[in-house]
């Protein structure tokens, strides 16, 4: 054996242990509970459970295997009358549409791949191709305000940019602070005035008129959701667009990483306040090229409520990066950012309902050497049901960046992964798969095997298994085919 | 060549070995029928190991006397579905693993603009006696350890933290003991790497 291995064996074994507290087992006995829980005959069925599904394969796959062979048989033996019947039938069925049509801007591009392309710019110095050309700005001399004025809230977002396969990993920093705090009342500052609506309340409206005329089925729908909260679909319209094109075994053509981002971020627990804010720090799932990246979490959930009105309204969030320690902060594409890259970022809506979810999540390029302190502050206000004024700042420091990816909360693990892993699927769709590196295939191989270490140690995670799944299926589509010029 | 038990065993070893598992059995039951005494004896037997694999996880005695205090608790409600394939303290590690791992991940809340947990500062200055420089040698170990991928985590920490046997890791997981014999050694060359990058 290696001596370095002998060692670290010595010395993992050796790992001294202080006597366990006096007052331990009195408190672990103290705990033992007067009745033991019931067997819950957990196992027991279970097992049962199994056995009936196996005699229902065997006696499904034999009477299968029968009605093959019967039709087979009877083939051969078929009346006119019935051959009459079942042209009739053929001739009645609607033709197909042509694909494309149905399956909208997202339809697969099918294999094999075109010839390689040229490399293709960072996203750094083509952050201004990034905005969506949808967005509408308006200018203002502290803050920059940002409306999506798509009609369809679900509608995936244009692949504008160019491909940067390693814009979102990140190898040397870490980081992993979770913070979820509670709306706390504020003195200063009031939310926004909505009796002068602002272009975002105006775009809004406008939405929602859109939505309604041309799809009567939505009017059942609360007002305020008639635009995706800040600009961000739920993805699950994306999700199953990347879904089905992956299944047919061909390279989703768009892909909305801040909509998959959203999905699988999914949603959280809330308390009884009507928003709940989560802000986390971390490194990316897998290494990179530069160690001074992070990946910025920021997620906003409604509470649940029975009769569907807002529980908010005003709503305005602003993240701040601390120009000390950022150099720059970059939305993931599809998601709403500024077009400097300095920040600060400022969201707003005009009212929220229950039960939503929005995930949010930038890629920050920190000064050199990363600083302890704070990193950038996320501020949300709001006004409540009452109409009352609301607001809580968060802050993440650079203190917490030192925490292993690993050790980030599962929200922030399934949020970034899943955006390594669709910026990766929308550089490979938007080139046709072209430029396909050995250096990609890795980073592809090292996310399918992210998703699966995080699907396994969730295993009651219905999106860690979803993500790992199609993962690996999208690392053996970029494993099919050739490979294109090195980086 | 190492030591190898003979075969067949001994009686005396067969013996010991039933009697032992036996013995747990037995007290399982007791423990199910709703003895406390059983339940306490066998938080007698078994808590010191907890508490030293919980320690040895997350390097704070405070935090390892509460993550076993949970992990007994977490046992209790899980009792009945034990089906006794594995020994108990297996059963117990993997509650008290599964316990750490929801520690260190769950949400920290704070409305502070202070750091709320900082990291250990790394002390710079000479270390003036061993005993510091041990167990700071220690617990970078620790923490490289804990940024090992999720199947080789376990493995090295059922193994040398939880004194689980190889043989026992394989049936937990559901793989050979050759195949652990390779995660340890694949977590092995990892650990080296990382604490090298450290040294640079």
């Amino acid at each position: 054996m290696n001596p370095r291995h002998k060692d670290l064996q010595r010395r993992l074994s050796m790992a001294s242990v202080p006597k366990p507290p006096a007052d331990l087992a009195d408190r672990i006995k103290r705990d033992i509970p007067e009745a033991m829980p019931a067997r819950t005959h957990r196992h027991a069925s279970a097992f049962g459970m199994r056995i009936a599904a196996s005699i229902l394969l065997v006696v499904g796959a034999a009477w299968f295997t029968l009605r093959l062979f019967t039709r087979a048989g009877t083939e051969h033996e078929i009346s006119p009358a019935m051959v009459t019947r079942r042209k009739e039938a053929q001739v009645s069925l609607p033709a197909p549409g042509p694909q494309t049509a149905e399956a909208g801007p997202m339809s697969g591009v099918p294999l094999p791949a075109p010839p390689p392309a040229a490399l293709e710019p960072s996203a750094t110095s083509s952050r201004a191709a990034a905005a969506t050309p949808d967005e509408q700005r308006s200018d203002d001399s502290t803050r920059r305000f940002e409306t999506a004025t798509n009609a369809r809230g679900d509608q995936p977002v244009a692949n504008g940019s160019p491909a940067a396969p390693q814009a979102i990993a990140d190898a040397g920093t870490s980081g992993g602070a979770l913070y979820a705090a509670k709306a706390v009342e504020e003195k200063s500052e009031p939310a926004p005035e909505s009796a002068n609506p602002s272009p975002v309340v105006a775009g809004s409206l406008a939405n929602e008129t859109a939505r309604r005329s041309a799809a009567p089925m939505l009017q059942t729908a609360p007002a305020h959701q008639a635009a995706p909260p800040f600009g961000i679909p739920s993805g699950e319209a994306a999700f199953q667009e990347v879904k089905r094109a992956i299944e047919r075994g061909e390279r989703p053509h768009e892909v909305n990483v801040a909509a998959l981002v959203n999905y699988f971020a999914g949603s959280a627990a809330t308390s009884a306040d009507p928003l709940s804010l989560e802000a986390e720090l971390s490194k990316g799932p897998v290494a990179a090229a530069a160690d001074n990246v992070a990946l910025l979490r920021i997620s906003v959930d409604s509470r649940h409520s029975g009769d569907g009105a807002a529980v908010a309204r005003d709503i305005r969030l602003e993240i701040d990066p601390e120009p000390a320690a950022v150099a720059g902060i970059h939305p993931v594409p599809g998601a709403r950012g500024d077009a400097d890259g300095n920040g600060p970022i400022v969201l707003a809506e005009s009212s929220l309902g229950p039960d939503v979810s929005t995930t949010m999540l930038y890629r920050l390029e920190l000064r050199t050497p990363i600083r302890r302190g704070t990193i950038a502050s996320v501020r949300l206000s709001f006004r409540n049901a009452s109409g009352d004024p609301r607001a809580v700042t968060l802050t993440v420091n650079g203190s917490q960046i030192q925490r292993p990816w690993l050790l980030a909360s599962r929200r922030q693990r399934l949020a970034t992964l899943g955006a390594v892993w669709a910026d990766d699927l929308r550089a490979q769709g938007g080139r046709g798969g072209a430029g396909k590196t050995a250096a990609s295939l890795h980073e592809g191989q090292d996310v399918a095997r992210r998703a699966e270490e995080l699907a396994a140690q969730e295993p009651a995670d219905a999106r860690a298994r979803e993500l790992a799944a199609l993962a690996s299926a999208s690392s053996r589509l970029q494993n099919s085919g050739p490979t294109g010029s090195a980086r | 060549m190492a030591n190898v038990a003979s075969f067949p065993a001994s009686q005396t070893q067969r013996d010991d070995a039933v009697t032992a598992w036996e013995e747990e059995r037995r007290l399982l039951a007791s423990i199910r029928d709703g003895n406390r005494a059983a339940a306490e004896d066998l938080v007698d037997r078994t808590y010191s190991a907890v508490y030293a694999s919980m320690f040895r996880l997350c390097g704070d005695a405070e935090t390892a006397a509460d993550l076993t205090q949970e992990t007994y608790q977490k046992a209790w409600a899980a009792l009945p579905n034990f089906d006794g394939r594995s020994q108990v303290f297996t059963w117990l590690y993997r509650i008290g693993y599964t316990t750490f791992l929801n520690h260190i991940r769950r949400p920290r809340r704070t409305s502070s603009l202070d750091a709320p947990d900082a990291p250990d500062v790394r002390d710079n200055a000479p270390a003036v006696d061993e005993t510091i420089a041990e167990r700071e040698e220690a617990e970078r170990l620790r923490r490289r350890v804990l940024e090992l991928p999720e199947d080789l985590r376990f493995t090295v920490t059922a193994h040398f933290w939880g004194g689980l046997s190889v043989k026992e890791i394989a049936t937990i997981e559901k793989i050979t003991t050759v195949a652990i014999r390779k995660r340890l050694h694949k977590a092995f060359s990892i650990l080296e790497m990382l604490l090298d990058e450290e040294v640079q």
